[in-house]
């Protein structure tokens, strides 16, 4: 993974007419917020490295969980540390040895690093029917590597009374399973906590795209990205306790004079999208102003409700319809209206949606919501993504295109 | 050289005229006023059968288009619309004819469809329920999805596992599947109907299994394509008593060549699993190509997983059956689990199997992951190799005739070596 940006084209970066006192603190801010800035880029610069440490650090079991909705909450709850599973930035091979390389990039990039030994710090694993790709992981990963738990969740994120009682079983044998598996039990108060501490980090996630939304510039959007993913590799009370300190900064931060043109990055499901595309999308002159990217927005949309039984609230998330998520039985959802609710918060003139090659619900959705958009007269362009190299040059051309036609050059 | 030669099973023809009759019927429902229902999910088509609501079954439809070579002008009316060549390509076969029928456009008419009146779409395969809410989207129909699927279960699951799924399963047909379709129907849901229907579907299932028995003989009287073929009465046409009559026929055409001793090659040399879609739009040209190799392609999940272990259904319980026959049967056969790896290492005893073709889809993930690993287990456990071979039941693009004969001719000349030790 490419190493610390930075603050490229971020707030800290820019002078401003105060007094020496003022400076001083404000330089001593700006310190800090760098190093914290910093540390999160380092977590995800190197998540093998981080999650091991962090493993070894708090002496706590480390369950690998695959992208995107898994409710985290009950292996914290168990006393164990959750993480997202993440796409290496490495060539894949030994994973051709059991799937196509028509299968998406994260997918093949799991079975990769575990063969090659890379996630052998990881206590276990778990899977769910995010796709047919993650279905058939499971198979894989047992043959192969036997983690000490392998868990395949079947979750119906389907909102009718059957699909929720359904859902609320299976997620009851799923936490039965981790209780035997840590040897700790995980009570309804247990289980509440987790809960309270996953909103408290999903709160600061929010409170700082807020922060964006109002001053465009405020941080780079490879930082943004690195901050949400980040959280899904730390313990949260840790990701928490900084990124309150980073908020708190941010939150005095001038406000930017940012003349660029204001972007929304959408799709890019179950992985953080490529560092140097990324850079691009700014150098190309816009700046991102939100997004429903998987690392991003879609992580932390939704609390899980703190009052009542914390496993229906669990389920109740779960079942969440928005952001709209073509991995779920929502036959009607709007991707569109949602998008455009984006847009009007943010003040964004344009759509850049990352659509990752060999996705499937996100390629046969893709038509219908570019289609959507024209309709409500919101600029849209695609970048089709792949693990594998892209041809940066003609991804850059078409970015500075389209930005030139949205800022109206 | 010893020359070998296809024998074409008589009965297998006989099913070509009523499958022409129910694509027909299908393209004539609304003008004859009938209100239309289009299902993904396997056997739960029977439930608006049962209700003399016309079926459309997506790939039952795709393998028809298919074998017709009818296809062209669907697969660029999707990607006119903006669907990359990498989707599965049921999916933009339909969103292709859904397009050129509303717009009024050219279709070839053997491929045009009453389009639906009603979806009842299974998330048995993520693709499945895609393609329903797509066409949801440009029809505007009501849609009901069924969440269908063995996700976690495997051989080491107690029967109580399997039980709650297949209780799921059920109530969604009652809670779902059941009111749309009444309401469609205008009447009350037909349960003797459906009960009539299961159990001739079983005894079909029955016969269709006896004659899968019958081909663990040596030379077996029909090859896994035959078995593809006659897919129609377990599919299109389950639980009629057109379906009976046509199995009651094959399977006395395959016994009567057991006890003749004449089999579905001649000269039967090499028997083969054959894993994926029966390849539709490339019978004729496979069968071709392996018969003068003395092969015959005896197993594979697709044909054999529909309607498997039939002495299970409970005509007198005829919801509980269709869950229950989808969850513990027909989808574990398709899953890359555990059961997916038995069911093949199962076959290759059972019919006495020389090696593997796991045919694939590169778009297509349901049928593709785990592949590689079932390969690599039936060397594991059964020293026989496996090749696999990109072919897709539609679409032109993921087939190439010289790479698969080369294939072809590494594969047998290795199976040969082995032979001779």
């Amino acid at each position: 993974m490419e190493l610390k940006a930075k603050g490229r084209h971020c707030a800290l970066h820019r002078g401003t007419k105060e007094t020496t006192r003022e400076n001083k603190t404000r330089k001593e801010g700006g310190i800090m917020l760098r190093q914290i800035l910093d540390g999160f880029l380092g977590i995800v610069a190197d998540p093998y490295r981080s999650v091991a440490e962090a493993k070894a650090r708090y002496r706590k079991k480390v369950i690998g969980c695959c992208p995107m909705n898994i409710p985290e909450e009950f292996i914290h709850a168990a006393g164990m540390l959750p993480v997202v599973m993440w796409r290496s930035n490495e060539p894949i091979t030994s994973a051709h040895a059991h799937m196509q390389p028509t299968s998406c990039g994260i997918a093949r990039s799991i079975v990769d690093d575990a063969l090659k030994g890379r996630l052998d710090f990881m206590d276990g694993m778990v899977f769910y029917e995010l796709c047919l790709q993650m279905r058939g992981l499971p198979l894989i990963i047992e043959s192969t590597v036997t983690p000490a738990y392998l868990k395949f969740l079947h979750l119906p994120a389907k909102p009718t009374p059957a699909g929720k009682a359904h859902l609320m079983e299976n997620l009851g044998m799923f936490r039965t399973s981790l209780e035997e598996f840590s040897g700790r039990d995980i009570t309804p108060q247990s289980l509440a906590e987790s809960i309270r501490v996953y909103n408290r980090n999903r709160g600061l996630l929010r409170r700082l795209y807020e922060l964006r939304r109002k001053n465009p510039g405020l941080l780079g959007v490879r930082e943004v990205v690195a901050i949400v993913q980040s959280s899904m590799l730390m313990l949260k009370e840790e990701h928490s306790e900084l990124l309150e300190k980073l908020v708190w900064e941010l939150e005095r931060a001038a406000p930017a004079s940012n003349k660029r043109v204001r972007v929304i990055l959408s799709g890019c499901f179950c992985q953080a999208p490529r560092d140097d595309v990324l850079d691009m999308i700014e150098d190309a002159g816009a700046v991102v102003v939100d997004d429903d990217l998987f690392t991003g927005f879609r992580y932390f949309a939704n609390d899980a409700k703190v009052n009542g039984d914390p496993l229906e609230a669990l389920a109740d998330r779960f079942l969440l319809k928005s952001p709209p998520d073509p991995t779920k039985l929502d036959p009607y959802r709007d991707w569109p209206g949602f998008l455009k609710e984006v847009v009007g918060r943010s003040g964004a003139q344009g759509v850049i949606h990352l659509l990752m090659k060999h996705c499937p619900p996100n390629q046969t959705h893709y038509p219908d919501l570019r289609r959507g958009l024209e309709a409500v007269g919101i600029p849209e362009m695609f970048l089709q993504l792949e693990h594998e190299a892209v041809s940066l040059v003609s991804m850059g051309t078409r970015i500075r295109a389209f930005i030139e036609v949205v800022g109206g050059v | 050289m010893e020359e070998h030669k296809l024998n074409r099973m008589k009965t297998a023809g006989l099913m070509h005229g009523m499958v022409d009759k129910y694509w027909e019927d299908l393209r004539l429902a609304h003008d004859r006023g009938q209100k239309v229902v289009w299902m993904q999910g396997m056997p739960m088509t029977m439930l608006a059968a049962a209700m003399d609501l016309p079926v459309h079954f997506h790939p039952t439809y795709s393998a028809y288009v298919g074998a017709r070579r009818l296809q062209a002008p669907l697969l660029e009316a999707a990607a006119a619309g903006g669907l990359f060549p990498d989707v599965c390509s049921y999916i933009r076969l339909h969103v292709g004819l859904i397009s050129l029928t509303q717009k009024g456009l050219p279709i070839p008419e053997e491929a045009r469809v009453s389009l639906p009146d009603l979806i009842i779409t299974g998330r048995f395969c993520t693709e499945h329920s895609t393609l329903g809410e797509l066409v949801q989207r440009m029809v505007k129909c009501p849609i009901v999805v069924l969440d269908l699927s063995p996700a976690g279960l495997t051989t080491k699951s107690p029967e109580s596992e399997w039980e709650k799924r297949v209780t799921y399963v059920e109530r969604q047909i009652r809670e779902e599947a059941i009111p749309a379709i009444e309401k469609l129907a205008g009447r009350p849901y037909d349960y003797d109907r459906l009960s009539e229907m299961l159990d001739r579907a079983k005894r079909v299932a029955i016969m269709r299994d006896q004659v899968l028995h019958l081909m663990e003989n040596r030379p077996s009287p029909c090859s896994l394509f035959d078995i593809g073929v006659s897919l129609a009465p377990l599919t299109m046409f389950q639980g009629s008593e057109e379906a009976v009559d046509l199995f009651v026929k094959f399977k006395a055409e395959a016994e009567e060549r057991v006890r003749q001793g004449v089999g579905a090659v001649t000269g039967e040399k090499y028997r083969l699993y054959w894993d994926g879609y029966t390849p539709w739009r490339l019978l004729g040209t496979i069968m071709r190509m392996l018969v003068p190799y003395g092969a015959i392609p005896l197993a594979g999940r697709y044909p054999i997983g529909h309607w498997y272990h039939p002495e299970s259904i409970e005509p007198e319980r005829p919801l509980r059956s269709l869950a229950y026959q989808t969850i513990r049967w027909w989808l574990p056969s398709m899953f890359p689990g555990d059961l997916f790896v038995e069911y093949v290492m199962d076959w290759i005893q059972t019919f006495s199997l020389d090696g593997l073709i796991m045919s694939f889809v590169p778009p297509c993930r349901l049928w593709n992951m785990g592949i590689e690993d079932v390969v690599l287990e039936a060397e594991k456990r059964h020293g026989i190799p496996g090749i696999l071979l990109s072919v897709d039941p539609v679409d032109p693009q993921y087939w190439n005739e010289a790479d698969a004969k080369r294939k072809f001719d590494a594969f047998f000349e290795m199976l040969e070596a082995r032979k001779r030790g």
